[in-house]
């Protein structure tokens, strides 16, 4: 879809902002709660990502689809949102997380995986979130990084080894 | 297989949920968007109200004195046809009309073409607001003149505004002229001559013994100014043409 297209519909197709915004900001608030761990930055991350959406819609790119361009916004704002210097936050996604129902082991499971996540090499990390978190097929995830679909299946399985390793999977 | 244990164990960490709030503050500051920049641009009226802010203090300062200097002069001065006051009333066109150019050529110095191009509203437009400023006070300043000089010497309003307004039309045509065939910064200098020129020319007259102001004369007088409103508004059409800058680079062409 071209801007034109895109601006056009945003202004002249009734609810269509609305239905933008509702359908894509859960998928774009936990792409950034997955980053940042902190609920109230990633809503603060996701609310930005939409406004700087719109507010430059003379500057969309086909990603694919809009979804696509959205996690490329997010992405750089998680970028910048690290960069900047910052108040040290108490509340971390593990004090309000929403665990899956905890069967002994689960607190040691969770910490394993963020552990194992972290230790990722940053682009690995980025293709694991966009794939297994966000269940986005390689050539989207190809798209958002801007690198090719055989790069990216190539670090994926890289990931998934270092991750089962980790994980004695 | 393998995946399928990575993605349950990955599937362990989950996110909080949203909360509704940061959602529909979302959508309603999506919605405070203005998604046509053009609309905050400022208006026509703005931009004219803009515009008086880049006309110098010099220009409203020679307007307020000139006005000053020719009330005193009609209120202390003899109004015989044969008598200066007239002569002072015929050129005060030109001396009016003196200021108008100097805004009008501060708009075609070297260089402000370029700027104008990048600029939001066209050489034109300026143009335009430029001589509707300058016209509107010139109006004002004569028909206050006129008017103070029927009230206090009894003269015909026509009279007086017709030994004002032709010579203001001659300077209004000399300085349009010399502005279409502008040479850089000899402009102004050119304008100032042609004023100075006419200036001459009616206290010439006057020294003369020539009785320009005598009722006989209203013929020619009517003959000049008509050439000359004519001749003015020849120039002024020639000048919105060919002086818009960057608009009339591609479509007629143009001599900046």
């Amino acid at each position: 879809m071209s801007a034109g297209n895109l601006r056009n519909r945003i202004l002249y197709k009734d609810g269509y902002l609305e239905k933008l915004i509702t359908d894509n900001y859960e998928p774009i608030y936990k792409y950034c709660c997955r980053h940042l761990n902190q609920r109230q930055a990633a809503e603060d991350i996701t609310q930005e990502t939409f406004l700087k959406f719109l507010n430059s819609l003379d500057n969309y790119r086909d990603y694919g689809k809009i979804r696509n361009y959205l996690y490329v916004i997010a992405g750089n704002l998680i970028r910048n949102y690290f960069r900047k210097p910052k108040e040290i936050c108490t509340e971390e996604v593990s004090d309000s997380e929403e665990t899956a129902p905890d069967h002994g082991d689960g607190i040691l499971d969770r910490l394993m995986v963020r552990e194992a996540l972290s230790a990722l090499e940053k682009t690995e990390k980025e293709i694991v979130i966009l794939r297994y978190y966000q269940d986005l097929k390689l050539g989207d995830i190809s798209k958002i990084l801007g690198i090719p679909v055989s790069t990216v299946r190539y670090k994926l399985k890289n990931a998934e080894k270092q991750l089962r390793g980790r994980l004695d999977l | 297989m393998k995946n399928r244990k990575l993605k349950r164990y990955l599937a362990s960490v989950q996110v909080p949920g949203y909360s509704p709030q940061g959602l529909q503050e979302t959508i309603a500051r999506a919605g405070e968007i203005q998604f046509f920049p053009e609309k905050q641009r400022m208006t026509n009226l703005q931009f004219f109200r803009n515009q008086l802010r880049f006309i110098g203090k010099e220009f409203w300062g020679m307007k307020f004195i000139f006005t000053g200097i020719f009330l005193y002069l009609i209120l202390s001065g003899s109004a015989e046809p044969d008598s200066w006051i007239m002569t002072a009333a015929a050129i005060s066109g030109p001396i009016v009309f003196m200021a108008d150019a100097n805004i009008l050529c501060d708009i075609f110095w070297r260089g402000m073409l370029e700027l104008q191009m990048t600029a939001k509203h066209s050489l034109r437009k300026v143009l335009i607001c430029r001589m509707l400023v300058s016209g509107i006070a010139d109006f004002l300043i004569l028909a206050c003149a006129a008017s103070a000089f029927t009230l206090a010497k009894g003269i015909y309003l026509r009279q007086t505004l017709l030994y004002m307004v032709v010579p203001y039309n001659l300077m209004c045509f000399g300085c349009l002229a010399v502005l279409n065939r502008r040479i850089e910064e000899n402009t102004m200098l050119y304008c100032m001559t042609w004023g100075i020129l006419l200036t001459f020319a009616i206290i010439l007259s006057k020294s003369a013994g020539i009785p320009l102001f005598e009722v006989r004369y209203t013929g020619n007088w009517l003959f000049f100014g008509g050439i000359s409103a004519l001749g003015a508004i020849w120039e002024m059409k020639r000048l919105l043409k060919f002086g818009g800058g960057n608009v009339d680079e591609v479509s007629v062409g143009t001599f900046v």
